[in-house]
């Protein structure tokens, strides 16, 4: 039951107000952690300090401490000689809306290979085929992988996203109410998908349906004024 | 009984304005087709001269718009390959990589650029000619580059604008989409956030160029004369369409000549709209393909 | 990082250009005008007649040549561009509307020699017939086209004005049973006003700076304008006219005074409307 994320003492400050009071918490290895909680208080901002995507938001500001287990290592990510683009390859995300980019399904799977300057190798093709058949998508897309990817179905789109995020095969996975604007049969897929990829990545799971968390997750937290309450 | 009055004539005031205007708008034009629909000919443009010999530079037009109309468009060229990178780049930096204060400030800045007058402007290229003919250059004297440079200088403003409120405008969810796999800053720039405000700073670029085809004040300080033929290299005099126009208002010969000014007034407004037209058609046709959702 | 650092320093590089080319053209138009400031003349030029027989280079004919015919322009363009856009935003927003919209967005593509071609020879002729004196070139010709060149702007202004007003204050006017005029003046006008003045000052920026419509209908006669059937220059228009003078002349140097003059009311329309924006950041 190895530790994967450690969150020491944090705190999150957006403007004057303090959406996240001083978090502890630890997520074990090669399990599905949800988040569950009242809307609006800081569930989503959770998931942004683990990857510092919050960065790009104006007024926010950080305290505290985060480290991740990345080889044989516990790093801080918040170190400044840490490159926040080496992180978002280790750490994938997936929207509660799912933003797929304007260009073909198989562009867009390729996309975080093309930010590192693989995405022209010999075994791209493989790989894209191999994170797609991860997300049960492949057999549905697999004859039209040059077309606009939003053509897709709502459910299909997000299953897109959740490939393009496991292609780099990152080691922690954040997704935020992924199947909220889905329906009942994409949820399932996306449920048995994650139950898959736990295997060989952490994941961090935000949601607002408390029988999809009793479905899937390994551990519950609840987030509730800042605070975290671990539930079971 | 007393608003309902008021409300009739607050209706009545707004037709009325609305009348106004299209009037005017509608007697400006049509004045000048009535006067002007005669010209309308090939020999307007090319003069004696036949169309393909004075398309491919092989003899001179001497009566006929021609030349103006060549430099003009060697003017909006040359303008806009020096516009675009420097208003590009600068849009980029305000929208992406500026701190509050200094967007603050800049944004100051280049309001005033954009808000000063065009003679000014044109004002600045003849002193720069004048300053780089002592110091410098002897055989420097106003032409099309430094026109050129003087209309780029008015357009850029309007090219900073557009490209700092096209990224600024884009939704949290596309900002976000590309970070989030690892991009950097000007991956993301240069992968996502362009491409997704293409539509507008592409109209933006054609309408930088429909200023730079009807500016007068500018080119008039800065190098534009009567008669000089198709420009010979960027250091020469040139001709251009509203310079043209101006020209003949005051002094024109005789009547043909004075007709010649109303057909290069229709010329002159048919290329405006054409251009108008493209950049909105192009705003529309982009922009519902890169909005396209299913 | 150096790789991430490059793009950053070209952005910055092309803006510390654009911010510098801003600041050249007053920088030059003061260097150039140097002598006038070295010999003390500069403020006085501005309230001086021209009259370069008498050794007097003022520019005060044109300062007041170019702020008759401008306001003469906002005059008449403001009341037409509030009715068409009130036409357009709030009486029809559909259909006849967008058809007008349409109309006043492609005359912002007409050049502005055009109006000053069509203004030689159709409303000189017309002022001249309808007044019978004078040439017909004076304030009277120059303001209305330089209004009807200012309206599209200002029109479009408004009408982005008028969408500032949230929609459930214009939802509870009409649960209320307001008519069109009440709903205008009691919730349109109170959230606009700030936005519709920026674009008063704004147009009237763009009246003072045209050139050549000024230059080809208000005649330019070098003497403080009397009426507005008087010819008059503007600043714009003086520049036009003297840049053909010899160089080393005070004549030529007065040019750039212009320049400094035209500058500093840009500048001043800036910051005016900066103000307004600004005090209106309460929330």
């Amino acid at each position: 039951m190895q530790t994967k994320i450690k969150i020491k003492n944090f705190g999150f400050y957006y403007n004057a107000h303090q959406v996240l009071k001083n978090i502890s918490m630890e997520i074990v290895k090669n399990t599905i952690t949800a988040v569950t909680g009242p809307s609006g208080q800081g569930k989503s901002t959770l998931l942004f300090t683990l990857n510092r995507l919050w960065e790009t938001m104006e007024g926010a500001r950080v305290t505290g401490r985060i480290e991740i287990l990345f080889g044989e290592k516990f790093q801080n990510i918040y170190d400044p000689g840490f490159r926040v683009s080496t992180l978002r390859r280790r750490v994938g995300m997936v929207f509660q809306m799912p933003n797929p980019l304007p260009m073909s399904i198989y562009k867009n799977v390729v996309f975080p290979l093309k930010l590192k300057g693989a995405d022209k190798q010999a075994d791209t093709p493989f790989r894209v085929e191999t994170a797609l058949k991860r997300c049960f998508l492949w057999e549905e897309v697999k004859d039209r992988l040059n077309e606009d990817a939003r053509t897709l179905s709502g459910g299909q789109q997000q299953r897109l996203c959740i490939a393009r995020a496991l292609i780099l095969n990152p080691e922690v996975l954040l997704l935020d109410e992924p199947t909220s604007s889905l329906d009942d049969i994409s949820c399932k897929m996306i449920e048995e998908l994650l139950v898959e990829v736990k295997k060989e990545c952490t994941i961090l799971l935000v949601s607002h349906y408390l029988d999809q968390v009793k479905r899937i997750a390994d551990t519950g937290m609840r987030l509730s004024q800042g605070q975290m309450i671990q539930e079971w | 009984m007393k608003s309902s009055l008021w409300d009739k004539g607050f209706h009545l005031f707004a037709w009325g304005c609305s009348l106004v205007l299209v009037a005017a708008v509608s007697i400006i034009l049509g004045f000048l087709i009535v006067k002007g629909y005669h010209t309308l000919a090939p020999s307007l443009i090319f003069g004696d001269t036949p169309f393909w010999e004075a398309l491919l530079l092989r003899r001179q037009v001497f009566d006929g718009l021609f030349p103006a109309m060549v430099g003009t468009l060697c003017l909006i060229v040359l303008a806009i390959v020096f516009a675009i990178p420097l208003g590009l780049f600068t849009g980029i930096f305000l929208a992406e990589y500026a701190s509050p204060k200094v967007k603050w400030l800049f944004s100051l800045v280049f309001d005033i650029l954009a808000g000063i007058p065009s003679i000014v402007v044109g004002l600045f290229g003849f002193s720069i000619t004048l300053f780089l003919h002592h110091c410098f250059f002897d055989r420097l004297y106003p032409c099309l580059l430094i026109s050129a440079l003087s209309l780029a200088f008015l357009v850029l403003p309007y090219m900073i604008r557009t490209t700092q409120m096209a990224l600024e405008n884009l939704p949290m969810d596309v900002r976000m989409t590309a970070p989030s796999l690892g991009a950097t800053k000007f991956q993301n720039i240069f992968y996502v956030l362009l491409p997704a405000s293409l539509s507008i700073i592409v109209s933006g670029i054609i309408l930088s160029i429909g200023r730079c085809a009807e500016d007068t004040a500018v080119i008039m300080l800065t190098g534009a004369v009567a008669t000089a033929g198709i420009p010979r290299s960027v250091f020469a005099s040139f001709e251009a369409l509203p310079f043209y126009i101006y020209y003949i208002s005051s002094q024109y010969a005789d009547h043909s000549e004075l007709m010649k000014g109303y057909g290069a007034c229709l010329v002159l407004i048919f290329i405006c709209m054409i251009l108008f037209v493209l950049a909105h058609w192009i705003k529309q046709r982009l922009a519902q393909k890169l909005l396209y959702r299913s | 990082m150096v790789r991430e650092k490059f793009p950053k320093f070209v952005f910055m590089g092309a803006s510390l250009l654009s911010v510098g080319i801003t600041l050249a053209i007053l920088g030059f138009m003061v260097a150039l005008a140097y002598p006038l400031f070295a010999r003390g003349m500069f403020w006085k030029m501005l309230i001086q007649p021209w009259s370069p027989d008498q050794d007097l280079f003022g520019l005060g004919p044109m300062i007041v040549g170019t702020l008759s015919i401008a306001s003469l322009a906002v005059c008449i363009s403001l009341p037409i561009s509030c009715g068409v856009a009130c036409f357009v935003g709030i009486i029809h927003p559909r259909g006849k509307g967008r058809t007008l919209r349409q109309m006043v967005e492609a005359m912002t593509a007409i050049p502005t020699v055009i109006y000053g071609f069509v203004g030689i020879f159709l409303l000189v002729p017309l002022v001249r017939e309808l007044f019978s004196q004078g040439s017909g070139m004076c304030i009277f010709s120059a303001g209305i086209m330089l209004g009807v060149l200012i309206s599209p702007t200002m029109i479009l202004f408004f009408i982005q004005s008028f969408t500032l007003v949230p929609q459930p204050y214009l939802n509870a006017a009409d649960a209320l049973g307001a008519n069109t005029v009440q709903k205008f003046f009691y919730i349109v006008l109170p959230c606009a006003w700030k936005s519709m003045a920026t674009g008063l000052i704004l147009s009237f920026g763009r009246a003072m700076g045209d050139t050549l419509i000024a230059l080809m209908i208000s005649g330019n006669a070098v003497g403080f304008p009397g009426s507005l059937l008087d010819s008059a220059r503007t600043l714009t228009a003086h520049i036009g006219l003297i840049i053909a003078a010899d160089f080393d002349s005070i004549e030529f140097k007065t040019l750039f005074v212009c320049g400094i003059c035209l500058y500093a009311m840009t500048g001043i329309g800036v910051i005016l409307v900066r103000f307004l924006a600004g005090k209106g950041r309460v929330k």
